[in-house]
């Protein structure tokens, strides 16, 4: 759970900082300039599209998700 | 013979053997398996990304291979639909495995949750290889209602029992005629050989080969019986007798003592 200063990536927690609150700046905080072509990002269980990072606000108690392609049967 | 290749949503692919990705020893085990089992076609997973982690699977495999997306460990359509949402944005494609299970001891599909998650994904233009029970009724109803493929286990995933029902397999193929491969389940070559000789038109498998003590090995066997199987269904076996039927004439024999 996320108390109102927070929002999670993957699960963990993150201070919730007003001036980096652009989803495409906290996806490049995050990741530490190893942007993987293709990373997907959904937000509060929706898909957010590449083309729609740079415009979409986060906000306290949000839930971001970042995934990668992995092993599977 | 030759130009018996295998369609799916108008690309044709030569191979008739679909390959998992997990469970392999290392990663470059599993690049000789894929390359030696000659598939065209592997299945992946969507699982969040750990920025700590340096070596990642999809940074190492062979991009030539045609990804095949799952939603594996899905239970609801909700998460089902997230995944195949992800998944099409990362792969740039309409294709997902459509996995959801009703239990997590068994692993066995929920083929109601399954039929309502396909109504969506339809709607939203997904192409669907639907994971499913071998109820023949619910394959036809998969096929009806728009899947790309339907694909029916023979057993329980990773279980390597082999085929358990071969009369419902028989009555799948009869009343569906579209592509149906068989996913799931198989432990032995032999099991591969006898779905393609039942004429089901692909294998999907990952821990038989994964998992065996030499998966290179395993994996060319599978090739091998995947191709003796499709090559017998096209040959149409002989009826089987219950007398025998001599196959050396009697007639110019030395002698009747």
């Amino acid at each position: 759970m996320t108390n109102k200063k927070e929002f999670t990536i993957n699960g963990k927690n993150f201070i919730f900082d007003k001036s980096r609150s652009r989803l495409d700046l906290i996806i490049n905080n995050f990741l530490r300039k190893s942007v993987k072509k293709n990373i997907a990002v959904a937000v509060n269980d929706e898909l957010v599209q590449k083309s729609e990072w740079s415009t979409t606000i986060i906000n306290f108690g949000d839930r971001i998700e970042i995934v990668y392609p992995f092993n599977g049967g | 013979m030759k130009n018996d290749k295998l369609t799916i949503d108008g690309k044709n692919f030569n191979s008739r053997l679909i390959m998992g990705t997990a469970l392999y020893p290392n990663v470059n085990v599993l690049n000789k398996s894929l390359k030696i089992s000659n598939t065209e076609i592997v299945t992946i997973s969507m699982r969040r990304l750990n920025v700590t982690k340096k070596d990642h699977f999809f940074d190492q495999i062979d991009k030539k291979y045609t990804f095949l997306p799952n939603t594996a460990g899905c239970f609801t359509k909700k998460e089902a639909i997230l995944t195949a949402e992800l998944s099409r944005e990362s792969l740039e494609t309409n294709w997902i495995k459509l996995e959801l299970i009703g239990e997590d001891e068994m692993l066995l599909p929920d083929p109601i949750e399954l039929f309502s998650t396909c109504d969506e994904l339809l709607k939203r233009k997904f192409k669907i290889f639907a994971y499913c029970s071998d109820d023949p009724i619910l394959c036809k109803r998969l096929e009806e209602i728009g899947c790309e493929v339907v694909m029916p286990l023979i057993a329980p995933i990773g279980s390597g029992l082999g085929i358990r029902n071969e009369h419902n397999l028989e009555i799948i193929r009869e009343m569906c005629s579209g592509l149906i491969f068989v996913d799931a389940g198989i432990g032995l070559p032999s099991d591969a050989c006898k779905i393609m000789e039942l004429g089901f038109d692909a294998v999907l498998l990952n821990s038989s080969v994964a998992r065996s003590l030499d998966p290179v090995n395993m994996a060319e066997a599978m090739k091998m019986a995947v191709i003796g199987g499709r090559k017998s269904f096209l040959s149409g076996a002989i009826e089987k007798t219950k007398r025998a039927i001599k196959s050396t004439p009697f007639k110019g024999k030395i002698s009747n003592f």
